[in-house]
């Protein structure tokens, strides 16, 4: 039987700051992997200066928390590289915005999904969902609850009845064993 | 009583060697490489006239078989994580904890370096404090 390709998932930089991070690499990191994770420079330049904002705000840039912060962020980073593919903007980063785009922001978010021939492009950004309509040609854009819920379903169906957690009979002996 | 201690001891100990398992497959490249030691130790033993020591032959095939892994229970990795056992078996059925198998029971059994691995994983990626809180974005 041939090997399904997993999905090629292009993470917003939103996935990455939230919960989902955690999603993201729980599913590229299997053996075999659900998804193909993606990201770019762009969203690594987004996910540390926000993430260096965000840690002023909340601590203070006293030197001892600037260092706590850069040893927090290398090594969720270090995680990030070994799993997700980069998806180089070089060729892609002068273009223009196509016309259709109302939001020139989104812009390069959008051109590394499709330089990273992504199937989703998956954004927790409620505007940029709201404005796409889900969908932007061939890339599908899904908010990550929904398609995280939507892969696990798929993953049950794919297991054979007897890998789905089901008691076995040794185990079915032991419960009707147990006196009421 | 001493000979009850001693069977209580011994079984004890039985215990632990058998999850200190290796694995029970041989990988394609691995039973070859198996196969031409095994060939190996015969070309010695019919030049020197004698016959092949099964221990040899054994020792060869453990060598196929890679490093001993420590096997974990669900509990147990449940408890070195963190999480709950639902949430180990999920990861097991997943992949996320690599190289996981049921046992003829039916219970899980995780390798325990797939276990130090998430833990890793699952720690770094927590050392920045998650937000969905997006108003930082221009």
């Amino acid at each position: 039987m041939a090997a399904i390709r997993p999905p090629r998932v292009f993470c917003d930089t939103s996935i990455l700051f939230g919960n989902s991070r955690f999603e993201v690499v729980r599913r590229c990191g299997a053996d075999p992997p659900t998804i193909t994770a993606l990201w770019s420079e762009w969203v690594i330049g987004e996910l540390c200066y926000g993430l260096a904002w965000k840690w002023a705000d909340e601590h203070g840039t006293s030197p001892s928390e600037r260092d706590r912060m850069a040893t927090s962020a290398r090594r969720m980073l270090r995680v990030l590289i070994e799993h997700l593919e980069l998806i180089s903007l070089h060729d892609v980063a002068a273009t223009e915005p196509p016309e259709w785009l109302e939001d020139a922001a989104d812009w390069p978010i959008l051109a590394g999904a499709m330089a990273g021939n992504a199937d989703i492009l998956l954004t927790n950004d409620g505007a940029l969902l709201k404005r796409s309509g889900g969908s932007w040609g061939s890339l599908r854009l899904a908010a990550a609850d929904g398609f995280f819920a939507e892969l696990d379903r798929a993953v049950d169906e794919e297991l054979e009845p007897d890998e789905v957690a089901q008691p076995t009979a040794s185990k079915r002996r032991r419960r009707a064993s147990v006196p009421k | 009583m001493a000979l009850l201690t001693l069977l209580t001891v011994l079984t004890h100990d039985v215990m632990k060697l058998a999850i200190m398992t290796r694995t029970e497959v041989l990988a394609p490249e691995s039973a070859e490489l198996v196969a031409d030691r095994i060939r190996e130790l015969a070309e010695e033993a019919r030049s020197e006239k004698r016959p092949v020591r099964v221990s040899k032959v054994l020792e060869a095939v453990r060598e196929g078989q890679g490093p001993v892994v420590h096997w974990l229970t669900s509990t147990e990795a449940a408890e070195r994580l963190g999480v709950s056992r639902n949430t180990v078996k999920k990861w097991a059925r997943t992949g996320y904890l690599r190289g996981s198998r049921r046992d003829p029971e039916g219970w899980w059994r995780i390798p325990e370096p797939s276990v130090e691995r998430v833990a890793r994983i699952e720690s770094d990626l927590a050392a920045v404090p998650v937000t969905e809180d997006l108003s930082w974005r221009p």
